[in-house]
């Protein structure tokens, strides 16, 4: 990984600029400037999180939650609603976004054995980063 | 015993090759047995009989053969593009193995079917790039369409910009 903290995306190509250039890359500097994962033990170093926005009719891109032992990462893939999506702004996209990162964490993160990994008190500060930035606000997409 | 008991000592007998137990022998050929057994099954389970008695591929067989089909006809063209600003592997630069691409900026084609091995993912997660999924449809229309996206990416904007303009994209090793 090119860094502890990656986030990425797999796109259709209508909704690409809503989430990929520049919501990935906030979410990305954020984590990486803001917080680190060894404070919270040596059991990750590092986490790569991949968006997959694409229509219904795209079953090649599945989701995963899978943690490496031996490299001591987790590598996600989840899906964004592609019709909510296709809807909302640039703004509304990046909240999804944090939502899904926190909530893909929250829910997942327990059902791996990772030793050496404080991942409640991880989950707590990726909450307030998000909160901090103002991606937590609940957002009508119109 | 003195020297000339020990010269005439007798010699001691010698030993007999110790033959092998029974037992293992019988192991061996059951094992033999087995692994013929299921060697003949293998051999044969992809053919069967028919109700007029005609040799036909196996309902298996049949079954993989029509979700190889349905795969071929859920294949993708995607591009990825540049996350960042920065130096990318060049596997097309002539005089150097990296260039510098501005976000946004295209570093390969590509067509990938369901049930490829390998995560694309993965790729994103070593490299600062987005997947971006062009076009949707069965295999021949996603080639055709990767094909048509390396042979006109040297006039791209972004490339006719460059001091040496590239034949093909960065991330793509080869033509089609």
């Amino acid at each position: 990984m090119y860094a502890p903290f990656v986030v990425s995306g797999i796109l259709e190509a209508s909704i690409a600029d809503k989430i990929g250039i520049p919501n990935t890359n906030l979410l990305e500097d954020a984590l990486n400037q803001r917080l680190s994962l060894s404070i919270y033990g040596s059991g990750l170093t590092g986490i790569a999180f991949i968006y997959i926005a694409t229509p219904p009719i795209d079953e090649i891109h599945e989701e995963c939650f899978t943690y490496s032992r031996k490299k001591k990462e987790l590598f996600i893939q989840m899906r964004l609603p592609y019709d909510v999506v296709k809807q909302a702004s640039v703004a509304e996209t990046l909240h999804l976004m944090a939502r899904s990162y926190l909530e893909t964490l929250h829910e997942n993160l327990p059902l791996k054995k990772i030793a050496d990994f404080d991942r409640t008190r991880f989950v707590q500060d990726v909450q307030r980063l998000f909160e901090t930035q103002g991606w937590m606000e609940v957002q009508e997409v119109a | 015993m003195n020297a000339v008991s020990k010269k005439y000592a007798p010699l001691a007998p010698p030993q007999r090759p110790t033959l092998r137990p029974k037992g293992h022998f019988l192991l061996f050929l059951l094992i033999c047995t087995i692994l013929g057994v299921v060697a003949a099954r293998q051999g044969k389970d992809f053919l069967e009989l028919d109700h007029n008695g005609e040799i036909q591929i196996s309902a298996q067989r049949e079954k993989q053969l029509n979700q190889r089909l349905k795969r071929l006809n859920q294949a993708e063209q995607y591009v990825l593009l540049a996350k960042v600003d920065g130096w990318y592997p060049c596997y097309s630069c002539e005089t150097s193995d990296s260039i510098y691409l501005f976000a946004g900026e295209v570093w390969r084609y590509g067509v990938t079917i369901r049930g490829e091995k390998g995560r694309y993912g993965l790729t994103l997660k070593d490299k600062r790039l987005l997947y971006v999924v062009e076009l949707y449809g069965n295999v021949s229309a996603c080639l055709e369409a990767e094909a048509i996206k390396i042979y006109t990416y040297p006039k791209l904007p972004e490339n006719l910009k460059r001091t040496r303009p590239l034949i093909r994209p960065p991330g793509n090793k080869v033509d089609l």
